[in-house]
């Protein structure tokens, strides 16, 4: 290469994991965290960010200490065997993951987008880009969603602005209304949303100066939290906190009421579902990288387009198990359970195994 | 299985050229019998070659003695005048009974030193440099006994003059653009650029067309590396001929598979000093009446000489406006379809009324309908550009007024159709590099496709497709999508606003130049405010 520019950058890293949290959670989280919690909804978000730093925190801190993807360090760290599990682990949470968002997302775009195109269709071609991307490797598409993601956001964070004219403050008032253990279960269901964070493990080998990766999770987790309780809180006074709870995708029934500054257009659902198809992107993606990374540091291949491919018929079949959006609920309660192991509990494994073992201290 | 595959399409290696021969052969040295040389000239190199022309004479010295010259040189591509008046003039005339010579080395040395009357002159000793100064354009002069001949500049062929740029015309600003000789641009950089640093390294290419090519740097900002990836790249350029630096472009870019340039072209001596001076290397090649510039990022593409003269809050609207034009130039059409066929619904009630109202009677669907105005479109600008002048422009009207007029009577498209492809092709002639406004008309009609076949979701899709396409991208070492893919705020102070000028005191990062800084900010910030005499 003539320039040392293909590595990916602090920054990049940051906008990177944040395009990873923001995803289907703009469209279900104000319901879940309604359903548990009530009108302080918002505050189990704030309290899911705390968990979100600690445990994102950790993982920075394991990443930077050895500068490797999970495999590799749980290799180092515990031997061959244990890494496999780790490894295989890592590969199903991956999977789930990236088939719950790509599932959402097609449930979504059937029914606001395009009503009469079958799902399999939006699942292919979604996959089609991932593929492509993969193909293009991790540099170019990190650099790829240093442009989309900020638009994306832009641009949808200014349709939810346009929301505010009928926002009553009311409907929040007064805070803590509900009792605190029904808080802290709520902020539980907001994991699902505010994690993303557990991408680092895997991107520990790109990065351009892995020793600052406390500074990317912190940024990170500022971010996203605040994102999603300004979305929260914009859906809960817009549409009452007791009705959030009855919609399926609360956001989009909000936009969908809204008419356009300048009466441009008459509703801005369909365009806030494609711009949305940007953020579904970013999330699959990353979830598709991980897993190739995961299975070529656990098969020792070298090339990633190989691995895509071959990976490409299982994701299209996982995504397309769940028949119905009930269905697909259970796979992504499924997946909430998988969320502790995968970003919490490792982790933290690793961390204190790590420092047990004095790997990766700065001589 | 990659070595497998290329065993078996591995054909047999068939070289044109077993070497290159571009750099003239200097083995075969000037014999001493001038009427040998002539010989070898007229019978070995200038065989049936009608257009040179060998003029013998004969100058007489102070003694009697008599010296035999010849002068060789093409017709047409030499000043005549020059030859006749300080070269065959000054030595039969003036050298006439002068002094004695009594060698014909003596004699050399002081036709050279006092009695040639030209300003450029140099001694070679062997027939390829002879030859090759002759087929430039230059005059060889041959010395009976000597071994050595005069090779003289006298390069003077009918050239075009210095004009206006016609593709990048501007209303401040200079006005005179590159023409198609060689040292006429490169003195007109070098003219802005009064600098030693500024390096103009030549080299010549293509076997036949033996093109001069300049590779322009300033030393002390252009980062070395890519000025030797430049050399390397070119280096290998092995090929029978460069006709203009479009050859040149394709052959030395990153990515030949990219519909948008990987190189920026330039007609303005004032942007490509301006690119030198960002870090950039500038390419001028002979016959070409544009430079090429390398690195370059997608966003430079659209940025016009203008930007920096005028204040920068208009250059900041401007900019706008070119990056709506870059919107509605890709993907103008695919919308209207999208909102048409797939998303009626979100359009105000009026305006979906009003286009049913027109659409009532069109028998065509609006993917079908925006084709045909797009290719009609294409028709007319492609007959408007081959077309002489005056008559390009009345197939402009034609087409644009009473075409799409009787279209719209005879009920074949509808009339916000005829609206939406003329902004669609007007923005595209907003884009300032040509080059990539018609990459972006290839785009229109892959994105009208996808719309067609998915709506807005296509139209996203292949958003995110041509991101993802161009992040791929490089020019030099520079990512395509530079500065954003960093979200650098420093870096950005030449993108999405320009910054007024005292604040843009850093290069751009994508040419990684060895000097950052442009400008001596303290002082410069204390000029509004006059207190610089105080202090100083």
């Amino acid at each position: 290469m003539l320039m040392d520019n293909e590595k990916i950058s602090t920054r990049q890293a940051i906008v990177f994991l944040i395009s990873v949290a923001v995803g289907v959670g703009i469209l279900s989280l104000p319901r879940q965290v309604d359903e548990k919690a009530g009108q302080d909804g918002w505050i189990s978000i704030i309290i899911g960010g705390l968990f979100t730093l600690i445990g994102s925190i950790i993982v920075a801190a394991v990443v930077s200490r050895q500068k490797k993807d999970v495999v590799k360090i749980t290799e180092d760290l515990m031997g061959k065997f244990a890494s496999i599990v780790v490894g295989m682990f890592y590969i199903v949470y991956f999977i789930v993951m990236a088939a719950v968002v790509n599932q959402t997302f097609a449930e979504v775009a059937n029914l606001y987008l395009l009503e009469n195109t079958p799902k399999e269709f939006t699942i292919i071609t979604m996959l089609l880009l991932v593929f492509y991307a993969c193909r293009i490797g991790i540099e170019p598409t990190v650099r790829a969603i240093m442009i989309l993601f900020p638009f994306a956001t832009f641009l949808f964070i200014f349709i939810i602005f346009t929301c505010l004219s009928r926002a009553k403050i009311d409907e929040i008032l007064p805070f803590f209304s509900t009792p605190v253990n029904k808080i802290f279960t709520a902020s539980f269901e907001s994991l699902f949303s505010l994690e993303g964070f557990e991408l680092l493990l895997v991107l520990g080998p790109y990065l351009r100066r892995p020793e600052k990766a406390k500074k990317i999770v912190i940024i990170y987790t500022e971010i996203v939290t605040f994102f999603y309780v300004f979305i929260t809180l914009v859906t809960f006074m817009v549409l009452g906190k007791n009705e959030t709870k009855l919609f399926k995708w609360p956001v989009f029934m909000m936009i969908k009421g809204i008419t356009a500054p300048g009466e441009i257009f008459e509703r801005m659902d369909a365009i806030s579902i494609s711009i949305w198809v940007i953020e579904i992107f970013t999330t699959v993606v990353a979830y598709y990288f991980a897993e190739i990374q995961v299975l070529k540091s656990l098969s020792g291949l070298k090339e990633q387009r190989y691995v895509g491919g071959i990976l490409f018929p299982l994701f299209y079949f996982i995504t397309n198990m769940p028949k119905n959006f009930t269905e697909n609920q259970i796979i992504a309660g499924f997946a909430n359970y998988l969320i502790y192991p995968a970003a919490f509990i490792i982790p933290l494994l690793l961390y204190i195994i790590s420092i047990f073992k004095k790997r990766g201290e700065e001589s | 299985m990659k070595g497998l595959f290329k065993n078996l399409f591995k054909g047999k290696k068939t070289e044109i050229y077993f070497e290159k021969d571009i750099s003239p052969d200097k083995s075969r040295k000037i014999k001493k019998d001038i009427n040998e040389n002539i010989k070898i000239l007229n019978e070995e190199y200038f065989i049936d070659c009608d257009d040179v022309i060998v003029r013998e004479f004969q100058v007489v010295d102070a003694s009697g003695k008599k010296h035999k010259l010849a002068v060789v040189w093409i017709d047409g591509l030499v000043d005549k005048n020059l030859i006749q008046e300080h070269v065959i003039k000054a030595l039969m005339i003036f050298a006439r009974n002068r002094a004695i010579f009594h060698t014909a080395e003596n004699f050399l040395e002081q036709v050279k030193e006092s009695l040639i009357t030209v300003a450029d002159l140099k001694e070679s000793d062997n027939f390829g440099e002879a030859v090759l100064a002759v087929l430039s354009g230059d005059t060889v002069l041959l010395i009976d006994k000597a071994e050595k001949n005069l090779i003289i500049s006298s390069r003077g062929w009918e050239k075009r003059g210095i004009q206006e740029p016609s593709t990048e015309a501007v209303i401040h600003g200079p006005k005179d653009g590159f023409t198609e000789t060689f040292r006429v641009n490169v003195a007109q950089v070098r003219r802005r650029i009064k600098d030693p640093n500024l390096k103009v390294k030549t080299i010549r290419l293509g076997r036949h067309t033996r093109t001069d090519v300049a590779i322009l740097f300033i030393q002390g900002i252009a980062n070395p590396k890519i000025v030797e990836e430049f050399l390397k790249r070119l280096d290998k350029v092995d090929v029978e001929g460069i006709l203009d630096a479009g050859y040149l472009e394709q052959y030395i870019e990153d990515s030949w598979v990219s519909p948008f340039p990987l190189f920026r072209r330039t007609e303005r001596p004032d942007v490509a000093t301006a690119a030198l001076l960002e870090g950039c290397v500038v390419l001028i090649t002979d016959n070409t009446p544009y430079a090429l510039i390398a690195p370059v990022t997608f966003w430079s593409l659209f940025h016009s000489a203008e930007d920096y003269y005028e204040r920068w809050q208009i250059a900041a609207l401007i900019r706008y406006l070119r990056f709506i034009a870059i919107f509605t130039a890709t993907s103008a059409p695919a919308f209207y379809v999208a909102f048409v066929s797939y998303h009626p619904g979100l359009l105000p009630t009026d305006l979906a009324l009003s286009i049913g109202a027109t659409r009532e009677g069109v028998p065509f669907s609006a993917t079908i309908e925006a084709l045909i105005m797009m290719i009609a479109l294409e028709l007319l600008r492609e007959a408007g550009v081959r077309l002489p002048g005056p008559i390009g422009q009345t197939i402009g009207i034609v087409g644009g007024l009473i075409i799409g007029e009787a279209a719209v009577r005879a009920g074949i498209v509808s009339p916000i159709m005829v609206i939406i492809i003329a902004v669609n092709a007007i923005s595209s002639f907003a884009i300032p590099s040509y080059s990539v406004a018609i990459g972006f008309r290839l785009l229109t009609f892959i994105f009208l496709i996808l719309s067609s076949i998915a709506g807005l979701y296509g139209i996203t899709i292949g958003y995110i497709w041509l991101t993802l396409y161009l992040s791929t991208l490089k020019s030099f070492g520079a990512n395509y999508l530079d500065p954003f893919v960093n979200l650098d705020p420093e870096k950005m102070e030449d993108l999405i606003v320009r910054f007024p000028l005292r604040y843009m005191t850093k290069r751009p990062d994508f040419t990684h130049p060895l000097d950052e800084t442009t400008l001596n900010k303290d002082l410069i910030s204390k000029i509004p405010s006059g207190d610089e005499d105080v202090d100083g």
